[in-house]
């Protein structure tokens, strides 16, 4: 079965730390406090009113580095056919606002959850577009329609091992010849309040450990790019928890192996492995120019 | 030389019946499992009925998210059916659902008129992320060479059948257990789903006239598969053969299919071709059929277009006019229906159809009870909200 050359010729992220790759590189951290990008200027930034309307935060960071690292590739010169989309997505991060007022709604005399009320009271402060910002595929398939991306698609969710599902699917894709360009995507909004207690009740932060909510792209080429990626293999080892990047970004879950592929592609000098839930992703690029 | 790829041992749990023999005959006798909703108080909601699963054995129900112990009985069956008993460094895990669940119902009457911090501090015991399943079974089964966690929503069951078809076919991995489960059947997904306006409140009626909505349903579906060397030289029953797999995108629109059904189209051409057979040599389709206004004639649209003239004469299965739409878990428990039809030679019937809908007509398998049928090659097609797109082919192995 013939392999073709993995290139990388777009990369995009937005995180805490900074609104694009430039911005990231030229950060020397640490972070050391839980951060997140504005949503509202994120949102003015990705300039698609119609579609931010059904986007959970994860989806708005998503899409804003899916619009850095295709304003790179020449996608235009791709068949959309033959572009896949494989996406990693954080834990979902509702509205909290509306959920506090869905409890309320439906408290009985007592104050207590009356589900009955609930279905009646509770729903009915609830915007009717949740559904879109929950369901886990939806940030990948917002950013299909954005870009007319038609391929073949994988998603995944929610912590750093799907991350790493998601990039080894999309090396697959373009290495076994099953696309021609693929979008690898990442959105995490882990500083979501809900998020944050899940993370730290559960034990999932360490002590002193901090996240930084990101979006993360790459936009994979059989055709050229500025990277060769290499080699890359994901499995089960077994390995306790590493995340080269956690000290100076902060943890950015689902998004971490992207992040760290982006940054060894832009020229930073990391380990290429990462490790989580005893899944361990190894990576290795090397610069080129084929364009 | 590609591996060639089996399915030795599967678990299913449905509304018409958990395990092999109880969902085998609730296909054959037409078995509705769609009713009044009771695992949750439902009686003032707009939408009461959905597809519920009322026989999962004790030991493996779980409180809080009813999916997980789906999961953990379908998988328990299927490796039992392979004659396995756990996992190992050979074996891909590739299952997946859809919604994450943000348990109300445990807050029933608790206090509620909290404050933020309070609903945070409750929300770490309320809140199942989407891998739980996949963790409890790798705990209960030692490690797999990977564990995949896939949320491609209705094309989960599908889509990891495909994906893991594809690594074992590639020798990637020797086998694979894929597959999705599911239940949104709750205050939340049911809920939701009413507000979308997505939700019949009268039943699953794919591709009839009278069509009104999807019916939610939940369960699970899972497979055990592996390459068919190792089949034989263990001595495996072979339960059927995947032999091609397509998936697309719509880049459409958000909660509508396609008008021109370009997704499904090439998702069922790239499968055939996958296979390297023509229209011609599928013998039955296990369609989408959800019962919504706009599903329903795209996707009999998209199969005549992809079929031609075969189309006419191509049994037409719509099994969530029994089950109602497992979501997640629907594509993997529809191709256990389709093992169903391989080994029974008999094709589910649309328990819902009375006459098709303008734009709906197939040759659908119509009655109150499965019908004869006698071929070898069965195409089945996944088609998810958002616009991911799956089909794949089952084949009869006849050595």
């Amino acid at each position: 079965m013939p392999e073709y050359p993995v290139y990388i010729s777009g990369i995009g992220m937005v995180s805490g730390v900074g609104w694009n790759v430039t911005e990231h590189l030229g950060f020397a951290g640490p972070v050391t406090v839980d951060i997140a990008p504005d949503l509202e200027e994120a949102a003015q930034r990705l300039n698609a009113r119609r579609m931010v309307k059904y986007m959970s935060s994860g989806a708005l960071l998503m899409a804003l580095a899916a619009n850095e690292a295709l304003a790179q590739a020449n996608i235009s010169s791709y068949d959309p056919n033959r572009v896949g989309l494989y996406a990693a997505t954080g834990l979902a991060a509702g509205n909290i606002e509306e959920s506090m007022a869905a409890l309320h709604a439906s408290a009985d005399e007592n104050g207590k959850l009356d589900l009955s009320r609930f279905n009646r009271e509770g729903l009915a402060v609830i915007n009717p577009l949740m559904s879109f910002k929950v369901l886990a595929n939806m940030p990948g398939c917002i950013v299909s329609i954005m870009h007319k991306i038609k391929g073949p698609n994988l998603l995944f969710n929610p912590f750093e091992d799907q991350g790493m599902n998601a990039v080894f699917e999309a090396y697959r894709a373009i290495r076994y010849g099953e696309a021609e360009g693929a979008l690898l995507l990442a959105g995490d909004f882990s500083s979501h309040p809900a998020n944050l207690a899940y993370l730290r009740e559960n034990n999932l932060l360490a002590p002193g450990e901090v996240v930084n909510s990101a979006g993360v792209a790459l936009f994979l080429s059989s055709k050229s790019g500025q990277t060769l990626f290499k080699n890359c293999d994901v499995s089960y080892t077994g390995e306790a928890f590493v995340d080269p990047l956690a000290v100076r970004f902060g943890r950015t879950i689902a998004a971490a192996p992207l992040l760290q592929l982006a940054l060894m592609a832009r020229g930073v000098d990391l380990p290429g492995r990462i490790s989580a839930f005893g899944q361990t992703l190894t990576m290795e690029v090397e610069p080129c120019r084929t364009v | 030389m590609p591996h060639r790829v089996v399915i030795t041992g599967f678990g299913v749990v449905s509304p018409i019946g958990t395990g092999k023999d109880s969902f085998f005959a609730g296909l054959s006798e037409g078995r509705c499992g769609i009713g009044p909703i009771r695992c949750f108080p439902a009686d003032n909601l707009e939408v009461r009925i959905a597809g519920e699963v009322d026989d999962l054995p004790e030991e493996f129900q779980y409180s809080g998210d009813r999916k997980i112990g789906f999961a953990l009985a379908a998988i328990n069956e299927a490796l039992t059916m392979a004659g396995e008993c756990g996992f190992d460094s050979e074996l891909l895990l590739d299952i997946g659902s859809s919604l994450e669940v943000y348990s109300v119902q445990a807050l029933a009457g608790r206090e509620c008129r909290i404050t933020i911090d309070e609903l945070l501090h409750l929300n770490a015991d309320i809140r199942y992320p989407l891998d739980t399943a996949g963790r409890l079974l790798i705990q209960r089964y030692g490690a797999p060479k990977r564990f995949l966690n896939n949320v491609s929503a209705c094309a989960v069951g599908v889509q990891t059948v495909g994906h893991a078809f594809g690594m074992i076919q590639r020798g990637e991995c020797r086998r694979a257990l894929a597959g999705g489960f599911d239940s949104m059947l709750n205050t939340l997904g049911v809920g939701g789903f009413q507000k979308l306006g997505a939700l019949s409140a009268n039943g699953c009626r794919p591709f009839d006239a009278s069509r009104s909505g999807l019916v939610l349903g939940e369960g699970a579906g899972m497979v055990y598969l592996e390459t068919l060397d190792d089949a034989l030289k263990f001595g495996k029953t072979i339960y059927g053969e995947i032999v091609g797999y397509g998936s697309t995108l719509d880049a459409c629109n958000l909660s509508a299919p396609d008008e021109s059904g370009d997704g499904a189209i090439r998702a069922m051409s790239l499968t055939l071709k996958d296979a390297g057979l023509g229209p011609e040599d599928i013998d039955l389709i296990n369609t989408h059929g959800t019962g919504t206004s706009l599903n329903d004639p795209v996707e009999s649209s998209a199969i005549h277009k992809v079929f031609g003239d075969h189309a006419k004469n191509l049994p037409a299965v719509a099994v969530k006019s029994m089950t109602g739409h497992l979501i997640a878990a629907a594509g993997a428990m529809e191709l256990i229906s389709c093992i169903y039809s391989l080994l029974e030679h008999r094709a589910p019937c649309n328990i819902g159809l009375e006459k098709a809908g303008r734009g709906c007509e197939l040759n659908h398998v119509t009655g109150k009870e499965a019908r004869e049928w006698h071929g070898r090659t069965i195409l089945t097609n996944s088609f998810g909200f958002g616009g991911q797109n799956g089909s794949l082919i089952i084949r009869r192995y006849e050595g």
